[in-house]
């Protein structure tokens, strides 16, 4: 007979199970299965009867550059994204905190739409407005502000230009509110003290702001950055990964490998090595969020 | 003391002239899609600055958005019909997601089972992979089991949801005191009885905000919709067809402009207001939650 | 009759790092229409009998059995028990009145009944003008009636108490408990009520039982328990001050102190119960002691006045003291040498190997 005990063990694993089986067959399996399909031939033109071709799809993807292009351009549209939104976050933030500014929630009220308003739809918005010449960017705003029209669909520049402007537009509110609430949570009593002390603004800043922020800094710059790595709508929408390849990253690409050009082996191997890169990044956030503590 | 006030004066001018910029810019293009979809321009090329100054509101765009037929083999009005499929997708997903996270939560809080840290762990970890590094074996593994269709998105939707919404589940049973089980218990439930009427109602607000997230994440997706239906225009979603009224597909074909800001419009407000409503459930949940940081 | 009975229990709890064994082959029974206090420090378990009894969790070993029947597979509906929880448990969504009606609505009872049968247990609990309001608007006092009417209103016949007034203002308390052993007398169930609070315990309790060490160290009567405990463990648990327990050996029909000159006459009664030459230990409580003259002499090391006592602590040589309760008014002080003398019907003496009461 069964123990109560070990019954009750059952029991709990009945409940954790569906969803388990779910990750199981919707996350697992597929990756197990396109790795098998990476190392295939398989696309539109025999997608019943493809065969076997060894690392070739691999190989490719190193011998004609797709690897290190890829990978550059990534890094570019991660860090290219991440700095100026922490750094816009971060002085927001600070403007914001200040305890003599007047009409404070109306201005976060405002600076959180672009947050909050669909980001999808924000993008094809956007991607209206940069069409070059007739979008109100290059017809007007640019212009107004004496610079150069910006063309994502010839100048390599001028497409991580508009890349970078849009995704900032996208996720400054973002950092904006999670390091308000981070000063916000930084006792007054420490300001008060270095007063006492003479201290001035800039010291005021580095002895006490910073290192308060510092935890959250390093919480936000590590999960945005898996984040940012991943993000697929921005470029695929703006740019298309253009001109030619140059801001296409591995998400986007193995999309488009996979959905337009019906590429699915060679998008199947893309999908391998950014999921590889994927979970080493997300391994580093566990280990330095201690998140699971937190779970478990 | 009068340099100190200059300063102080000068420290505020700055900061006010920076928020006022920001401002500006972050209001800026959905004000600009806002005029444009009660203006009566037909393309890009005809919106001006006068555009964006109310003079009058012309609700055509709406009226040929909500009635127009832009693809002829659709027998009715297109855009509503789209929207009434995201909605079911999403509203789908958002139940699958809730009751999977449920039952997750439950069993990882109350249940004392071996290997469970590791379980949740693993659980966690895999989950990290975003949909979109996973849509392309998704898309082929569906295309073999006949899953290229509305059940097969509700599938791919529902794990990212419930596995995040799972260990926000757990956070929330752990707060809630085993003696209401128990009591429901001796007043005559069984254990899953009293989880279904006793924890499903104590943890509502996690509930209700399981469901906003898993119903948010299925409405505005746009990707696998795409990869899956991408084909067959009479089974669009709502963000499928705002892709194809904003021309992206094909300039030429697409209506005129200021039909897709009123899709634009129309689709953006609400959704920007039940993400409002989350993220604030968000905080609460995390402040009653506290030391996740 | 032997209403409720539980026969070598045990349980242990496994956790990552910890293992405990609360219960560790307890034996208890319970007859019919008892109001029945367990008694024990905190965290030694005494939930876990509860729950036990409740069949939330089962034992590891051993047999549980209500009304003269095993009950080890029954689920806790099947056992038609009742239980006040210590959090009351009190669903917060639900009015008053339906936090009482629950157990009946599940169980599929009319409509009408409900309503007659809630407004019966609300009238005896005096809360029949809360039944519309919200849990949170309660305080604690209405909360733990509203959590005993809903215990009684299933009708069950035994019910379980974890601690029900330990979240009560103690003026409360004093209140509540009366109330209880009126509601008891009247309702006649058989009632398990579980506490570490020595007063609760002993002023509630028609039959008291101390929980150590897992099992069940002494049951009976309250004042039975207080005067004449099982073993010299009880003795030291039980009354504020405990009894005074002192290291004694036998001889000639004497005991002697080992340590400290003290000596006097065997009381008849143990007569056929010692040895002689064996090693016991003296108790008596301190309020069966006369200060001012007797055959003992000591010199007062402290006072404690509580208020309503003076506690006067003598030491009786060898760094021994021993604790003498006087009235307020007594006006010893540090360094008097005082006489005293200890009832001889009061004294108990245990085995000092095993601590078993000689007598019991």
């Amino acid at each position: 007979m069964v123990s109560w005990n070990t019954k009750q063990k059952i029991i709990g694993f009945l409940y954790i199970l569906p969803l388990f089986i779910v990750v199981l067959l919707l996350f697992l399996y597929p990756l197990i299965y396109s790795v098998y399909i990476s190392f295939t031939n398989m696309a539109a033109i025999h997608f019943l009867h493809f065969k076997y071709i060894g690392l070739f799809n691999y190989e490719m993807m190193i011998k004609d550059k797709y690897l290190a292009t890829l990978l550059i351009n990534t890094v570019i549209w991660t860090l290219g994204s991440l700095i100026p939104m922490i750094a816009l976050g971060l002085s927001l933030a600070i403007i914001l905190n200040q305890k003599d500014l007047y009409g404070k929630s109306i201005f976060y009220a405002i600076l959180i739409l672009p947050w909050a308003f669909p980001g999808f739809i924000s993008l094809l918005v956007w991607q209206g407005m940069w069409v070059d010449p007739y979008g109100f960017m290059n017809r007007y705003l640019l212009p107004f502000l004496h610079l150069p029209h910006v063309n994502s669909l010839i100048s390599v520049s001028s497409a991580w230009t508009e890349l970078i402007v849009t995704n900032l537009w996208l996720s400054f509110p973002y950092y904006m509110t999670v390091f308000y609430s981070g000063l916000q949570s930084i006792p007054q009593e420490l300001y008060e003290i270095a007063d006492v002390d003479g201290a001035g603004p800039l010291q005021k800043f580095a002895t006490i702001t910073f290192p308060s922020l510092r935890k959250i800094i390093a919480f936000v710059f590590i999960t945005s950055f898996v984040f940012t790595w991943n993000n697929f709508y921005p470029i695929y929408i703006l740019t298309g990964g253009g001109p030619g390849i140059a801001t296409e990253t591995f998400t986007v690409y193995a999309y488009q490998q996979a959905f337009s050009q019906y590429n699915y082996a060679f998008a199947a191997a893309l999908s391998i090595v950014s999921t590889i890169i994927t979970v080493g990044l997300g391994i580093i956030v566990l280990k330095f969020t201690g998140v699971l503590e937190n779970i478990t | 003391m009068k340099f100190r006030l200059i300063k102080k004066i000068v420290r505020l001018i700055i900061s006010y002239l920076v928020l006022i910029a920001i401002a500006i810019w972050s209001v800026l293009p959905i004000y600009y899609i806002i005029m444009t979809s009660f203006s009566k321009v037909g393309g890009l090329i005809s919106i001006s600055i006068k555009t964006l100054i109310p003079n009058h509101i012309y609700l055509g765009a709406y009226k040929t958005l909500l009635e127009g037929r832009f693809i002829p083999s659709i027998k009715v009005p297109n855009f509503p019909i789209w929207v009434l499929h995201s909605i079911e997708l999403a509203a789908a997903t958002a139940v699958l997601s809730v009751i999977l996270a449920m039952l997750a939560g439950y069993s990882l809080s109350r249940m004392q089972m071996p290997a469970k840290q590791t379980l949740a762990t693993f659980i966690y970890i895999i989950t990290f992979l975003p949909m979109t590094a996973t849509a392309v074996p998704l898309y082929l593994l569906f295309a073999k089991f006949h899953l290229l269709n509305y059940l097969g998105l509700i599938l791919a939707y529902t794990p990212g949801t419930a596995v995040f919404a799972a260990f926000l589940a757990k956070l929330s049973i752990d707060s809630i005191p085993p003696d209401y089980e128990e009591a429901a218990m001796i007043d005559g439930l069984s254990r899953f009885q009293a989880f279904l009427r006793i924890i499903f109602r104590l943890a509502l607000p996690v509930v209700m905000l399981t469901a906003l997230l898993g119903f948010l994440g299925a409405y505005m997706d746009y990707a696998l919709a795409y990869a899956f239906i991408g084909p067959a225009s009479t089974k669009w979603t709502a963000m499928i067809g705002l892709y194809y009224l904003s021309g992206l597909f094909n300039y030429a074909a697409a209506p005129a402009y200021n039909i897709f800001a009123a899709g634009a419009v129309l689709m953006g407000l609400p959704l920007m207001g039940l993400f409002l409503v989350s993220q604030k459930m968000m905080t609460k949940a995390y402040s009653n939650l506290a030391g996740i940081k | 009759m032997e209403y409720i009975k539980l026969e070598d229990i045990w349980k242990t709890y496994k956790t990552k790092k910890v293992v405990t064994t609360p219960l560790k082959g307890l034996n208890l029974s319970i007859d019919k229409g008892e109001l029945a206090v367990i008694l024990g420090p905190s965290g030694e378990g005494k939930t876990t009998i509860l729950r036990v009894i409740a069949g939330l969790i089962k034992q590891d070993k051993g047999h549980v059995f209500l009304r003269g029947k095993n009950v080890d597979d029954l689920s806790p509906k099947e056992r038609n028990i009742a239980m006040v929880f210590q959090s009351y448990a009190i669903y917060p969504f639900m009015s008053v009145y339906d936090n009482i009606a629950y157990p009946l609505k599940i169980s599929h009872v009319s409509k009408n009944e409900i309503e007659s049968k809630v407004k019966y247990i609300a009238d005896i609990l005096k809360i029949s003008d809360i039944l519309q309001k919200k849990p949170s608007e309660l305080s604690g006092g209405q909360r733990q009636r509203v959590a005993i009417a809903k215990a009684l209103v299933k009708g069950a016949d035994i019910i379980l108490m974890d601690e029900p007034m330990a979240n009560l203002d103690a003026i409360v308390r004093v209140y509540a408990r009366e109330e209880l052993k009126e509601l008891h007398r009247k309702l006649n169930t058989t009632i398990v009520y579980v506490t570490h609070d020595q007063v609760e315990a002993l002023s509630l309790a028609t039959k008291l039982g101390i929980l150590h060490d897992g099992i069940i160290q002494d049951y009976g009567d309250p004042m039975e328990v207080y005067k004449n405990p099982r073993n010299s463990w009880v003795a030291s648990f039980v009354g504020n001050p405990p009894m005074n327990l002192v290291e004694g050996i036998v001889k000639n029909n004497e005991i002697s102190f080992i340590r400290g000159n003290l000596k006097f006459g065997l009381p008849k009664r143990y007569l056929n119960n010692i040895n002689d030459g064996q090693e016991v230990i003296i108790g008596f409580r301190p309020e069966d002691a006369i200060i001012g003259k007797g055959q003992f002499k000591g010199k007062v090391s402290m006072t404690e006045k509580i208020g309503a006592y003076t506690v006067i602590h003598i030491d009786v040589g060898d760094n021994v003291l021993l604790r003498l309760i006087q009235p307020a008014f007594a006006n010893y002080s540090r360094g008097d040498e005082v006489n005293f003398d200890i009832q001889e019907d009061s004294l108990v003496l245990f085995d000092k190997k095993s601590g078993k009461n000689l007598l019991r």
